[in-house]
C-alpha cells in the first residue's frame, strides 16, 4: 500500500517535472539572481561583480527619486483602483438590468481591453495632445480654461489614470457582471415584492453579496497598478520633472539608462517586497471578513 | 471538409519551409556572385588582378551595428563601393532605432559583439570592460582632423583610440534670419544683448524661444552650449578636478550662470505650453515664425527644413557671459564606429574604416548626413547655414567639449535636475549639492 502511494507520488511528480523545469528556469532562478544582483556593484558592461552588501538598499532608500517614484505609483495607483473599480461596478449594474444593446455595449466596453497599452497610450497622447487642441480652437475656449493635460505635473498623472482606467474598467466590469448573475433572482424578485426600490435592492442586496468579488478585483488593480510600466513609457517618459516616473519606469532608467544593475536590481526587491506586503494584508483582511460566509 | 482544410494547412506549412530554404540559398547565390560581376566591369588591369587575388580569399562577413537611421541609405551605398573593392568581404548593416544601448548591451553580454558598431554615449563604459579594440596608431587615424581627435570623447588620456569620430555635429541657437532682420537684431554675443533681443521680440509679440520639453532630453542641449563655452572652454580637466574633488557644482559659479540661463530661456519661451509641446511641436514653431529662436544640435534642421523649406535660418552660439570672446559654437563629434576586440576578422574591419576616412566616402556621408566632416580637407556645403557654422569655425570662436566625459549614471540624475530647477521643485543650492553627490555615487558605481 505504502509502495504504490509512493509509486503514485513520482509518477505525478514526473507529470509537473515539465511545468515545473520551466518554473525555475523563468521564474526561481531569474529571482535569485537578482536577489543576488541586487547585493553586488554590478554595472552594465563590467564583467567584475563585486559583493557590496546590502549598500544598493541604502542608497534606494535615501534617494530622492526612487522614494518620489514609491510616492507616484501609490497615488496613482489609489487612483486608479479607486475609479476603476467604481466605473467597472457602475456599468456592470447598468448592463446587468434589462437594457437594450446589453450585449453591443458590453463589447464596446470590454473592446479597450483587448488592445496593447503602448498603442492605448499613443491613442490618448493623441487625444491630449492634437484632438484636444483643435476642440480647444474650435469652441475657442479662453486660455483660464484650458487644460494642460501631460504637460502639468498636478494633471499628468490624473490624465494617465483615466487612460488606464478606459483601458481596463471594460474587464473588471465583466468580472462583477458574471458574479452579479450569479445572484438568484429570487433574492431580488422577493425585495420588488416587498416594496423595495431599485436603489434599495442595488444597496441592501447587490452590493453586499458582491463583497467578495470587489476584493478580488481591488487586489488585482493594486498589483496592475504597482506594476504600471507602458503607460507613463509612452505618455510622458516619466515627466514633467519626475511627476509620472512610476517604480517600473525608475528601475528602467536605473538599470538601462544609468548602467547601475545592481542598484536597479535592488529597487526591484524593494518593489516586490512592497507588492507583497500589500497583497499579504489584503489577502489575510479578506479571509478575516470571509471566514465567517463560508 | 475539415479534413481537407488540414491538408491544406499543412501543404502550405512544408512549401513555407521550403520558400524559407529557397531564399537563403539565393542570396547566398548573389554573395558568392559578386566577385564574377566585379571581374566583368573592372577596366583597370591592376585592380584586375588586384580583385583576382582577393576573390580567391575565403569570403568574411562583416557584422555592422548602429543607430542612425537616416544614414541607412548613404551606408548602403557607401557598402556598395567597399564591397566592389573588397568583393570577398561582406557588409551586413543592422540598423536599430529602438533603446539601441540596451540591445548592444545584451550582444556584449552574451558574446554576441557585432564586428563593428556605433556604442554611442556608452562607449567608454564599453571599452572600460574590455570590449572595444584600441585604434590608436591605426594609419588611417591620420586622414582625420588633430583637434577631432584629440578632443573627441572617444580618445581618453591614455592615448586610447576607442571609436573612429566620422563626423562632427554642433548645438546653438537656431534663429529666423528674417524675423531678425525685419526687427533689425543682430545676433546677440553678451548676456545683457540677449535680453535686449528678448525684450524686442517680445514687444512685437513673437515668442522668443521655442520649447519642447514633453521630450525631456530636449532640455539638456541649452545647458550644454552654456557649460561648453563657460567651463570646459578655459578648464578642459573640469572632470578630472570634480572627480578628485578639486572642484564642484557648489563652487564653480559658472554652473549658477548655467541654471540661470537655463531658467531665462524658459520663462521667454512658450512656457504654459513647454511641457506640452514635443520636440516636432517646437521645430514646427520655429518653421512656422511663431517663435524667433530654439535651442538644438544640427540634427534639427532637417526636421524643420521639413516642415517649411524656405525658412531663413541661421545658427549663433549662445552667449554666456558680457565677454563676447566668451560666446563659442559647441561643437563635437558626433557619429563614431568601434570594432569589437574579439572580432573574427579585424584586418577586414579595419578595411572598412579605413575606407570611411577617404576623402570620396566623407563627403557622400556628409552632404546626405548634414553634417561636418571630422575628415582632412572634406568641406561640405550642405545648407545655407552651413556658413554660420563655418564662420564660428574659422575664426576659432568654438568649443568641443561638454557632458561626453560625464559618468553614465549622472546623465540621467542631471537630466532629472534640470526640469525639476525650472519647476520650482529645489533651490538651486540642493541641486547643485545632489549634482555633486549623484556625480561621485557615478564614478563609485562605474569603477
Amino acid at each position: 500500500m505504502k509502495y504504490i502511494k509512493w509509486k503514485n507520488s513520482i509518477l505525478y511528480f514526473l507529470f509537473i517535472l515539465p511545468a515545473l523545469f520551466f518554473f525555475f528556469l523563468f521564474f526561481l532562478y531569474p529571482f535569485f539572481r537578482s536577489l543576488w544582483i541586487s547585493l553586488t556593484d554590478a554595472y552594465g558592461f563590467n564583467p567584475e561583480i563585486h559583493f557590496i552588501g546590502l549598500a544598493n538598499y541604502w542608497e534606494a532608500l535615501s534617494n530622492k527619486g526612487f522614494l518620489n517614484s514609491i510616492w507616484v505609483t501609490v497615488k496613482y495607483t489609489a487612483f486608479v483602483t479607486i475609479f476603476a473599480n467604481v466605473c467597472a461596478l457602475f456599468f456592470a449594474l447598468l448592463l446587468d438590468g434589462r437594457c437594450a444593446f446589453k450585449k453591443f455595449f458590453r463589447a464596446v466596453f470590454f473592446l479597450p481591453n483587448l488592445m496593447s497599452l503602448i498603442i492605448v497610450s499613443f491613442v490618448w497622447v493623441f487625444i491630449y495632445g492634437s484632438v484636444y487642441r483643435s476642440f480647444v480652437s474650435a469652441f475657442s475656449i479662453p486660455e483660464a480654461w484650458q487644460i494642460s493635460w501631460l504637460g502639468n505635473e498636478k494633471m499628468a498623472l490624473i490624465s494617465m489614470g483615466i487612460t488606464a482606467i478606459w483601458q481596463c474598467a471594460g474587464y473588471y466590469m465583466l468580472i462583477y457582471i458574471a458574479s452579479l448573475q450569479n445572484i438568484s433572482p429570487e433574492l431580488i424578485e422577493a425585495a420588488a415584492i416587498d416594496g423595495a426600490s431599485k436603489f434599495q435592492i442595488i444597496r441592501k442586496i447587490k452590493l453586499p453579496l458582491l463583497v467578495p468579488t470587489i476584493d478580488i478585483n481591488t487586489i488585482l488593480l493594486i498589483t496592475a497598478g504597482f506594476k504600471t510600466f507602458d503607460i507613463p513609457l509612452a505618455m510622458t517618459s516619466g515627466g514633467p520633472a519626475g511627476a509620472t516616473t512610476t517604480i517600473t519606469l525608475q528601475i528602467y532608467n536605473t538599470g538601462f539608462r544609468s548602467n547601475r544593475t545592481g542598484y536597479a536590481a535592488a529597487q526591484s526587491v524593494v518593489l516586490f517586497l512592497i507588492i507583497s506586503v500589500i497583497t499579504a494584508v489584503l489577502y489575510l483582511f479578506q479571509n478575516r471578513k470571509g471566514g465567517s460566509d463560508s | 471538409m475539415k479534413k481537407k482544410f488540414a491538408a491544406f494547412l499543412s501543404i502550405l506549412l512544408v512549401v513555407g519551409c521550403l520558400a524559407g530554404c529557397g531564399n537563403a540559398k539565393s542570396t547566398e547565390d548573389t554573395s558568392q556572385a559578386k566577385p564574377n560581376e566585379q571581374d566583368a566591369s573592372t577596366p583597370e588591369p591592376a585592380a584586375k588582378e588586384d580583385a583576382d587575388a582577393q576573390a580567391s580569399k575565403e569570403p568574411v562577413p562583416i557584422h555592422l551595428f548602429h543607430q542612425k537611421q537616416e544614414a541607412q541609405e548613404t551606408f548602403a551605398q557607401i557598402i556598395e563601393a567597399f564591397q566592389k573593392e573588397y568583393p570577398y568581404i561582406t557588409v551586413e548593416q543592422e540598423i536599430v532605432t529602438n533603446d539601441p544601448a540596451s540591445i548592444l548591451r545584451a550582444r556584449v553580454a552574451t558574446d554576441e559583439t557585432p564586428d563593428i558598431f556605433q556604442g554611442a554615449l556608452d562607449t567608454m563604459d564599453i571599452a572600460s570592460g574590455g570590449y572595444i579594440m584600441d585604434l590608436a596608431g591605426e594609419p588611417f587615424l591620420n586622414n582625420i582632423n588633430e583637434e577631432v581627435l584629440s578632443d573627441s570623447s572617444f580618445t581618453d588620456g591614455d592615448g586610447h583610440v576607442w571609436a573612429l569620430p566620422i563626423d562632427g555635429s554642433c548645438e546653438g541657437i537656431f534663429y529666423n534670419k528674417e524675423i531678425f532682420q525685419k526687427l533689425d537684431l543682430t545676433p546677440p554675443t553678451t548676456l545683457s544683448e540677449l535680453d535686449h533681443v528678448i525684450e524686442v521680440l517680445e514687444k512685437n509679440k513673437i515668442t522668443p524661444f521655442a520649447l519642447g520639453f514633453k521630450d525631456s532630453w530636449t532640455i539638456k542641449p541649452i545647458t550644454l552650449v552654456v557649460v561648453s563655452p563657460a567651463i570646459y572652454a578655459k578648464q578642459d580637466d573640469w572632470n578630472e578636478l570634480k572627480t578628485s574633488g578639486q572642484s564642484s557644482f557648489a563652487d564653480t559659479p559658472e554652473w549658477k550662470t548655467t541654471f540661470d540661463i537655463l531658467k531665462k530661456i524658459y520663462d521667454h519661451g512658450n512656457t504654459k505650453t513647454a511641457f506640452d509641446t514635443d520636440y516636432n511641436g517646437a521645430c514646427n514653431m520655429i518653421a512656422q515664425g511663431e517663435a524667433a529662436m530654439m535651442v538644438q544640435g544640427l540634427w534639427a534642421l532637417e526636421p524643420i527644413k521639413s516642415i517649411n523649406s524656405d525658412i531663413n535660418l541661421g545658427m549663433m552660439a549662445m552667449p554666456v557671459s558680457e565677454n563676447p570672446e566668451d560666446t563659442k559654437l559647441f561643437q563635437f563629434p558626433d557619429f563614431g564606429l568601434s570594432i569589437s576586440a574579439n572580432t573574427k576578422n579585424p584586418e577586414e574591419c579595419k578595411l572598412f574604416l579605413e575606407y570611411l576616412t577617404r576623402q570620396d566616402t566623407a563627403s557622400l556621408w556628409c552632404s546626405s548626413s548634414m553634417l561636418f566632416s571630422a575628415i582632412k580637407n572634406v568641406s561640405v556645403d550642405f545648407d545655407p547655414l552651413a556658413a554660420d557654422v563655418n564662420a564660428y569655425i574659422d575664426s576659432g570662436m568654438i568649443c568641443t567639449q561638454a557632458d561626453r566625459g560625464w559618468p553614465t549614471a549622472f546623465q540621467t540624475e542631471y537630466e532629472a535636475s534640470l526640469s525639476e530647477y525650472i519647476l520650482g521643485h529645489d533651490s538651486l543650492e540642493n541641486i547643485l549639492a545632489r549634482l555633486d553627490t549623484a556625480w561621485d555615487t557615478a564614478v563609485k558605481a562605474a569603477q
